[in-house]
């Protein structure tokens, strides 16, 4: 390879390193991502978030506690989850965990994954809970819009 | 990229070699460390040792003494940048920035020329602007993400982290310190802020400096003084944030602003921190660092 190829390869590069952060900034506001991760150099940046997640059984218009034992295999892919949530974000959905609890389970109706994300508000320094709810309904069951707790 | 140049070109060459023997030491240093916590962690928790730990100690161990031989370097930095790669993919999304900035690192050891002058050059050039585009973007960040104004990151790790209490104790009432200590990370407590006057100054002298020392860095009037200025805040934020390895990688790359081949001067001292990080790891001498 000859030098002005390297010096154009490097060029290309260099671009993309200046570039990349901004890119990555703008996912943390749009989908949360974590500002640490994907190299955007945001290590310190802002404190960790942390991922909960919960899953509810949807039986017509109620939600209910999923009170059911879970296999093994189905609790370390939600604990797999909820770390690499912290990461990614909102552009990671549960949707597979769902798949697989719906699998699992044919008699349910329909379940509904609560994820919730704590972290420390930059305008008030006070910690605050964002909640967002996955509802996934068997084919053949009627979903429902609002289903109440 | 001339703008970081300035290298004295008659111990050009030296410098970089230096750079890329630290390099490759560090590397090593830090994928045994890798593969060592992932055993410990496995062993802490009753599980089967992973598969590629052995690998993990030996693969690195080849690379980097195809590394550190002239002859075979640049193989010695092509296997180093495979394995890194594939430990990106094998951590997605968890790889710290830090692997990346390594992974680029190592690349470039395989892709230039060491013995060239035009292209040890543009590598000593191009490490340089990796260098302070990764420390001027730490300080927008920070910025943008807004919690150093009134020190709530501080205040949060204060909260979390022994050593962030151990640092701030010289520049913080206890009081500010206990109330910190008590929050137990509930939803609704806080505010997260401290309120004493050196560590509002220390919160906001972070980003400040982490944005205004690399373009200092890039003006050679001023790349002396920024050169040491920027070692100084690295020694310092190591005492709270104690990123050990990510501090040797750095350093590594920030000896290279020197005009001169100073860093050949530092591989003795970058081995013996890299044996005492890796003897912490073993657990043969107290973690007196990691807190």
């Amino acid at each position: 390879m000859t030098f002005d190829t390297k010096k154009r390869i490097l060029r290309i590069v260099m671009v993309l390193f200046i570039v990349w952060p901004i890119a990555q900034f703008a996912l943390t506001q749009f989908f949360d991502l974590s500002p640490w991760k994907l190299f955007g150099w945001g290590m310190y940046a802002a404190p960790q978030r942390n991922v909960r997640a919960r899953v509810l059984e949807v039986r017509g218009d109620t939600v209910i506690d999923f009170a059911r034992p879970v296999p093994v295999e189905i609790r370390d892919r939600f604990q797999r989850f909820q770390i690499d949530r912290v990461a990614l974000g909102n552009l990671l959905r549960p949707d597979e965990i769902a798949d697989q609890i719906l699998d699992a389970y044919p008699d349910l109706e329909g379940i509904m994954i609560v994820v919730g994300t704590k972290f420390i508000d930059s305008k008030t320094a006070l910690i605050v809970e964002e909640r967002e709810n996955y509802i996934y309904m068997r084919e053949n069951a009627q979903p429902s819009e609002n289903p109440q707790s | 990229m001339q703008l970081a140049g300035g290298d004295d070109p008659e111990t050009r060459g030296s410098k970089l070699r230096a750079f890329l023997i630290i390099l490759a030491i560090h590397t090593v240093a830090e994928f045994w460390r890798i593969a060592l916590d992932a055993r410990d962690a496995a062993l802490d928790a009753n599980q089967p040792v992973p598969w590629w730990f052995w690998p993990g100690i030996l693969v690195p161990g080849i690379a980097t003494a195809l590394a550190i031989v002239p002859r075979t370097r640049r193989w010695g930095f092509a296997l180093w940048t495979a394995v890194a790669v594939a430990l990106h993919v094998y951590f997605f999304p968890h790889a710290g920035n830090h692997l990346l900035l390594m992974l680029l690192f190592l690349a470039m050891g395989a892709f230039f020329d060491w013995r060239d002058e035009r292209e040890q050059e543009l590598m000593l050039q191009s490490v340089k602007w990796l260098i302070a585009i990764v420390f001027f973007y730490s300080g927008i960040q920070k910025l943008l993400h807004g919690y150093y104004f009134r020190g709530e990151l501080f205040a949060y790790y204060i909260s979390i982290r022994d050593n962030y209490e151990y640092f701030f104790q010289f520049i913080t009432p206890a009081s500010e310190i206990a109330r910190m200590k008590a929050f137990t990370g509930a939803v609704g407590e806080g505010p997260y802020t401290l309120d004493a006057p050196l560590a509002l100054l220390a919160s906001n002298a972070t980003y400040i400096l982490e944005i205004v020392l690399p373009i200092f860095l890039l003006i050679p009037r001023t790349r002396f003084a920024a050169t040491i200025l920027t070692a100084v805040s690295f020694v310092l934020i190591q005492i709270a944030a104690r990123e050990l390895f990510f501090f040797g990688l750095y350093m590594n790359g920030l000896f290279l602003f020197f005009r001169r081949d100073v860093n050949r001067y530092a591989i003795p001292v970058f081995i013996l921190y890299y044996v005492w990080l890796l003897l912490m790891q073993l657990h043969l001498i107290p973690e007196i660092w990691f807190g």
